[in-house]
């Protein structure tokens, strides 16, 4: 139902039952908000989205009160506007303002949000406070100076990922945000997600740096240097440029890595379509073996550091296959120093990411192998635009070229991989083609809609495969549900609601807006990728049938595949 | 006690009697055979309890009587015994008492008191010979037992530690004694939850239905529909004691009128003020009341739950209420189908984990619900959606003990006292400087300085008052130009301050109001929830912008001088910005207590800031020492201990403190051995 | 000794969340203390993140994670003793005893807590020295308790 209510004396149109700051936004006025968090209840915080409202003695939080007929708004009336100016100054008063060295310099909503509100001045002075750097997570760092306590992080560690590492401890001036008994990041039950990362307003999280080491390396001429990088990657980098994203702007990326200094740039897409092969040759052959045993995917690593602390039943359903950026590290140490006449310990191997957890998927023990690691380094798609920037390149004025052989091409398949459910269309994909069945129109519709678990049905009688798809560890309890009378021949795992579109190691994957577009622009490039199945990209069949004969490092498959264990943290 | 010398108290819990402890037991081996017999209950429950009528026969009137120690055989001693007067000794003056009656064979009765209510008098014993009066004796410490029994028991009264006698005045009285209601600090209070006469054995169930008690509970159970309790509560004018003053029937009504199969009533005795000790005094002395008005109250708003929340640390009161709580289920007057009346009902006695803001709803909600104390937005508010989901209602103890009152007694006769909005009474917990602390009742619209002057009896050593603090931590000082205020909830809101939890601190001139500013927020930036950004920051901003005021800095330097003084101008702004944005009100209402000094005793602020002085010669920071040339023999000592090199001279000449550089520390002051240092 | 608590948790088998406070509350009374091995298996009992647990846990002041020292000190900062106050006692006992405020000392012997009115003001400023109370109304005294609490060990 539609109400009228006034703002700022102009009558506007708002639903009813809705929060006052949903009607500000749907009508173009901005207030600023620190606490709020898309698609969660408001929890009225940070009270910088306080308005006037006539008949009220207390300023009221927009975020959280629900409008009413014929109510009048003040959003920026001097009484407003010096109540949000003395809640950022009371902020400020103690925050550490080194911006300048801070991760998120130019781009901090406290930084926008003093600047809004024209603070010009330190009204208000105090001890900074000293710098508390936790460093001991593979994948993200985290500075309690800077944080804010707005709680965005605790709550979308608990009630979107549903992992509870991070939460409130102490009160009063003492509260910080920390894990059991204070403990460092390392020992937490946290599987590197990176979540917390992307709605942090704030400097007071990010991704363990690494670019000062790729700097190091490629320096270094006794190295062979060589990067990875997948479909999303390239779409995030553009997307942060504000470029536009095609094959072409690839190829520039290609261009630009190698005037960083990279010797050979893969595609990571190649261990996708590895990955996608093997994994559906395991499905087929369970079928054949009428086995009926449940395959997990294990190509999320945040989902496997979950499966392996919390769900000790669920690790020998594991398929086994390592993600695509570890398939293709595997393969590159195994296969490039036969093709370049270099001995493993001298390649450099650098993958580029959209996820936090993949820093800490390159350092699992199960890696490395004889005491080289699959990959060296891994680089979020923020630290990357770093290193651009670093070193000056303008995307802009590149002439493109291919990436290397033998990683140089990819399956349209290999693209959906980065979504949730990708990797399950994409088997479906090679199931249908391989038992020549069609898969029916409604189902094809059920795999791309959203949701947080989704189950497609394949074939018929003693060809049937089940397929569930668990969107964001919130549909783990649907699935608990459904197999109690469901069997599943696959059930596809992805830590992040839609998959690594929504990676930490991106900015933007807080904003829902920003993730449909990223969706919907795969989708796209995919359909328009001319190498439909994995069995059709010459990198693969070169793979199969040229390389894996003659290498016994790669004719060995383990090296594909991780094995799992409980892992003790606390939970 | 006050004696120096401290005595040993076990610890409360093991006094108080757990089920086995050794209140039951003790009561069983005393002679007074019809306690805790078969019979007794027999008589409480059918011949009083379930007897339709109000009156009982002189059969059961006489038992009565001899339970509730009215008529007594043999001589009844009480010792008041609650968590003040157990700190003052009441333990060992106990155990003297049991002593000189083993040791001279005395057939006597000892029993544990309440509280007379001014702690300075404790520990209290009265004494009650068969067919007299009860004498009331003050700061009976175990010393003084051996003289007091032996002048009492033989009819002799000793007038020094005399409080007055309390009984009839006619064949019992005492001649020559003053009665216990003339006593100055009762006189001009109207005790209606402190009522004196329920004094043995607080929370001794068979005690309680004797005098009454419990028999209302029956009565409105059976008599009344839930409907029209509302309407009697709400018809007597009762408003929350806790300060929000909301018409205590009308929340009840609200509850009762959503639409929910489940719903609960809580009990707030978090007592969210440090400084006082109203709602556990009030519990300690009448747990029962308590128990009966939570009863009624659940009944009334349709509730089979309830929660007692209580603050933690207060042993004493828990195990009192823990202990009342079982008799009251072992009477039948808690549980399923309470005395067949088809009301169903549990009460869960809740200890707070620890944590000043609980006292508010949504938080105490929270706590409840095993999470973090932290209050939540509203709507939605309890009373729809409260504990769990459920509607809740929730009433400070005060509101609910008044009423079993109110429904025994009707609405007009709870309505004739008080002001015009405000009715009944209101307990307060005095403390401070004046000279009579404790808890005390007076009827609604009484003026401040009445409860100061007359029943304090004003302030200690003959001082003069300067200022009293209302409502504790959230509170207000008002000065004592304005205490003609009235205890009432308009007068007082329209004086800024608020009828809040009932401290009430008496403040003299050597008080210094800036520190006990600062004081106020050191514990508010402790104890805020830390959810919002203006209480949490605000509080510890303007905690570190007073403990500026209050203390010179190492080095005085012109740059420390300026962010001082643009610290204190921002005060100001934080406290409004603060009331008007904080998400509950304990942000909402920190900043009170400094607004007031502010607006009241602005002077004396400035006096900090600008001279670098307090009158009141308590912001030990602000001290300057000066070293006396006649006095100092030029040792070295000061010097050599100075933590900051303020002091210099030659060996064996008068030494000199440099004033700029001196932060007042008075470790000169403390090591001089010629007394050659002074505060200047 | 680690498993105290054991008994406790058998007796709440089908709790819930609100049962949280009050297992942790019997715990520590129990045990003196609430150890990590406590949490962890109060967490799996009742399905919540140990960090849930010590998030919740350390919001309380009567909650806590060290056992108290052999001598728990509680120095009443009610207002009534504020104000009545002559000297800095936290300030002198931290010093003297090495131990601060809500912790225990290093050697376990003393443990420091600040507390609300223990409603008996009139003899205030008051301090507790496990159950024994003394008035602390000037240096002297404070001095004299002080002696008393490192004596008799
Ligand atoms: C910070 C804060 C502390 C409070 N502390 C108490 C308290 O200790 N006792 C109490 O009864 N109410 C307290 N209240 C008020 C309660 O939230 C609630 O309004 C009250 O229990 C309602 O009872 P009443 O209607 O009987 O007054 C507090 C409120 C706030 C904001
Ligand atoms: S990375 Fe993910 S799991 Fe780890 S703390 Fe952040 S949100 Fe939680
Ligand atoms: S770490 Fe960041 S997201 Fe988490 S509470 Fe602090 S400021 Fe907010
Ligand atoms: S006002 Fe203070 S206590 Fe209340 S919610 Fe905000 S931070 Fe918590
Ligand atoms: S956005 Fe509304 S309170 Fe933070
Ligand atoms: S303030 Fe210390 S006992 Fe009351």
């Amino acid at each position: 139902m539609q109400i009228t209510i006034e703002v700022n004396n102009k009558k506007l149109r708002a639903e009813k039952g809705e929060t006052i700051l949903s009607a500000l936004n749907r009508n173009g006025i901005n207030i600023p908000t620190l606490c709020r968090l898309e698609g969660l209840s408001p929890t009225g915080a940070c009270r910088l989205c306080v308005v006037e409202v006539e008949g009220e003695a207390m300023l009221v939080t927009a975020c959280s009160e629900p409008v009413k007929e014929w109510m009048k708004i003040r959003t920026h009336s001097p009484r407003v506007i010096r109540a949000r100016k003395a809640i950022v100054e009371l902020l400020l008063s103690n925050h550490p303002d080194n911006c300048l060295y801070c991760d998120r310099n130019l781009a901090c909503e406290l930084q926008d949000i003093a600047y809004e509100l024209n603070i010009r001045e330190r009204r208000l002075s105090s001890d900074a406070m000293p710098v508390m750097l936790d460093q001991s997570s593979p994948a993200i760092t985290r500075d309690l100076a800077k944080c804010i306590l707005c709680g965005r992080c605790v709550r979308i560690c608990e009630e979107v990922m549903t992992i509870n590492t991070l939460g409130f401890i102490g009160k009063g001036r003492g509260t910080h945000v920390g894990t059991t008994m204070d403990k460092d990041f390392n020992f937490s039950s946290c599987i590197h997600c990176g979540q917390c990362v992307n709605v942090c307003p704030t400097g007071a999280m990010h991704e363990r740096y690494n670019v000062k080491e790729v700097q190091d390396y490629l320096d270094r001429d006794d190295m062979l240097k060589v990067v990875q990088y997948s479909s999303l990657v390239a779409r995030s980098i553009a997307e942060e440029l504000g470029m536009k994203y095609s094959t072409s702007f690839e190829e520039k990326l290609n261009e630009a890595f190698t005037r960083l200094g990279f010797d050979r740039v893969y595609s990571t897409g190649f261990g996708s379509d590895v990955l996608i092969t093997e994994l559906s040759e395991q499905l087929a052959k369970n079928k054949s073996k009428k086995s009926g045993a449940t395959v997990f995917t294990s190509h999320c690593p945040a989902w496997v550091k979950f499966a392996e602390q919390t769900m000790e039943g669920v690790l020998d359903k594991l398929s086994g296959f390592k993600s695509p950026q570890q398939v293709t590290g595997a393969v590159i140490k195994a296969l490039v120093p036969q093709l370049e006449k270099v001995e493993p310990e001298q390649i450099y191997s650098v993958s580029v990411t959209a996820c936090t957890a993949a820093k800490y998927d390159a350092r699992r023990d199960d890696n490395t192998r004889k005491g080289i690691s699959d990959i060296e380094t891994v680089l979020t798609v923020r630290e990357m635009i770093r290193l651009l920037r670093l070193y000056g390149i303008d995307m802009n004025m590149l002439d493109g070229r291919h990436a290397d052989e033998p990683f140089n091409l990819k399956s349209s398949c290999s693209l959906l991989t980065s979504l949730s459910g990708g990797l399950t269309e994409s088997v479906i994909r090679v199931l249908s083609e391989r038992h020549g069945i069609e898969l029916s129109p409604g189902e094809i519709r059920k795999l791309r809609t959203v949701g947080s678990f989704r189950e497609i049905t394949l074939g018929r009688g003693k060809l049937k495969y089940n397929f569930a798809i668990v969107n964001g560890l919130k549909g783990l309890s649907q699935l608990e549900e459904m197999q109690k009378k469901v069997h599943y021949d696959l059930v596809e795992v992805m830590a992040c609601d839609s998959g690594c579109v929504r990676g930490g190691g991106m900015d933007g994957s807080e904003a829902e807006s920003i993730v449909k577009e990223r969706v919907r622009s795969i989708c796209k490039s995919s359909k328009a990728n001319v190498i439909k199945l994995p069995a059709d990209n010459p990198s693969i069949r070169n793979y199969y049938d040229r390389w894996i004969p003659g290498n016994a490092d790669l004719a060995d498959r383990k090296i594909l595949m991780n094995s799992y264990s409980k892992k003790e943290v606390l939970l | 006690m006050s004696k120096e010398k401290a005595p040993k108290a076990t610890k409360a819990t093991e006094v108080t009697g757990t089920p086995k402890g050794t209140e039951a037991a003790k009561a069983a081996e005393s002679p007074k055979d019809v306690k805790n017999s078969e019979e007794t209950r027999q008589v409480l429950t059918e011949k009083v309890l379930a007897y339709n009528s109000d009156t009982v026969s002189a059969g059961v009137s006489s038992f009565l009587d001899k339970l509730t120690r009215e008529d007594n055989d043999i001589p009844v001693i009480s010792v008041s015994f609650n968590s003040g007067s157990i700190i003052s000794g009441a333990l060992d003056t106990w155990n003297a008492i049991e002593q000189y009656l083993a040791d001279y064979e005395v057939d006597a009765e000892l029993m544990h008191g309440g509280w007379f209510g001014a702690i300075n008098f404790d520990p209290v014993v009265t004494i009650k010979l068969p067919g007299k009066n009860m004498l009331y004796f003050r700061n009976i410490f175990e010393s003084k037992v051996e003289s007091l029994l032996n002048s009492v028991l033989h009819n002799e009264i000793p007038k020094d530690d005399l409080l007055g006698q309390q009984g009839n005045d006619d064949y019992g009285k005492w001649p020559g004694t003053d009665f216990l209601e003339d006593h100055s600090f009762l006189k001009s209070q109207k005790r209606w939850l402190l009522n004196s006469r329920e004094y043995y054995e607080p929370s001794d169930i068979e005690l309680y239905i004797a005098r009454g008690g419990y028999k209302t509970l029956i009565k409105t159970l059976n008599s009344y529909t839930i409907e029209e309790v509302c309407d009697i509560v709400e018809e007597s004018g009762l408003r929350g004691r806790s300060g929000s003053g909301f018409s205590t029937g009308k929340k009840l009504r609200l509850a009762l009128n959503s639409d929910s199969e489940l719903k609960y009533l809580i009990c707030n005795a978090r007592e969210s003020d440090p400084g006082a000790f109203t709602d556990k005094m009030l519990i300690e002395g009448q747990p029962h009341l308590l128990i009966e008005g939570i009863a009624i109250a659940s009944y009334a708003m349709g509730a089979s739950k309830a929660y007692i929340y209580i603050q933690n640390g207060a042993d004493h009161t828990t195990a009192v209420l823990r202990e009342s709580l079982r008799q009251a289920a072992d009477y039948g007057l808690l549980g399923y189908n309470i005395f067949d009346s088809g009301f169903n009902l549990d009460i869960e006695l809740r200890v707070d984990p620890g944590a000043f803001v609980c006292g508010e709803e949504t938080a105490l909600i929270g706590s409840l619900e095993g999470k973090r104390g932290m209050p939540q937005v509203k709507p939605p508010f309890p009373s729809t959606s409260g504990l769990n989901n459920y509607p809740t209602v929730i009433n400070n103890a005060e509101t609910l003990m008044n009423v079993p009152l109110i429904m025994r007694n009707g609405p007009e006769w709870f309505s004739s006292a008080g002001t015009e909005k405000s009715k009944g009474t209101k307990v307060f917990y005095l403390s401070g400087r004046s000279a009579l602390q404790g808890i005390i009742e007076v009827e609604m619209g009484t003026p401040i300085s009445t409860i100061i002057e007359d029943i304090a009896d004003g302030i200690a050593g003959g001082k003069e008052l300067k200022a009293v603090l209302i409502g504790g931590m959230v509170g207000n000082i008002i000065p004592a130009e304005k205490t003609g205020l009235l205890v009432d909830y308009e007068d007082l809101e329209a004086a800024g301050a608020a009828l809040g939890s009932g401290g009430l601190v008496t403040l003299d001139e050597s008080t210094c109001l800036v520190d006990l500013a600062r004081y106020q927020m050191d514990y508010m930036h402790r104890q805020s929830c830390g959810k919002c950004i203006p209480c949490r920051e605000g509080t510890s901003k303007m905690y570190d912008i007073l403990s500026g005021v209050v203390k010179k800095p190492p080095v005085e330097s012109s740059m420390s001088t300026l962010e001082r003084f643009k610290g204190v101008m921002q005060l100001e702004n934080i406290a409004n910005v603060m009331k008007e944005t904080s998400l509950c009100g304990l942000g909402q209402n920190a900043p009170n207590l400094f607004l007031s000094v502010l607006s009241d005793f602005r002077d004396e602020l400035e006096e900090h800031i600008f001279d670098r002085k307090c009158r009141a010669g308590r912001c030990h920071g602000l001290r300057t020492f000066i070293i006396d040339v006649d006095k100092c023999t030029g040792c070295t000592i000061c010097a050599e201990r100075c933590p900051v090199n303020a002091i210099y001279g030659t060996r064996l000449q008068p030494y000199f403190i440099v004033e700029d550089k001196c932060t007042g520390c008075g470790i000169c002051y403390d090591v001089c051995k010629f007394d050659a240092v002074s505060v200047k | 000794m680690a498993n105290d608590y054991e008994e406790i948790l058998s007796k709440y088998r089908s709790a819930n969340r609100m049962d949280l406070i009050p297992i942790l509350q019997e715990i520590q009374e129990q045990n003196g203390y609430i150890s990590e091995k406590a949490i962890r298996d109060l967490g799996k009992m009742l399905d919540i993140s140990t960090t849930g647990i010590y998030s919740i846990a350390s919001f309380y002041d009567g909650l806590h994670f060290n056992p108290h020292g052999k001598k728990h000190i509680r120095v009443c900062n009610g207002t009534s003793c504020f104000i009545n106050r002559q000297v800095n006692i936290m300030q002198v006992i931290e010093e003297e005893l090495m131990v601060k405020n809500g912790e225990t000392s290093a050697d376990g012997k003393y443990s420091l807590e600040l507390v609300d009115c223990m409603g008996a003001c009139h003899s205030g400023p008051l301090l507790a020295v496990n159950n024994e109370y003394h008035s602390v109304r000037s240096e002297k005294d404070l001095k004299r308790i002080i002696e008393m609490i490192r004596s008799d060990e």
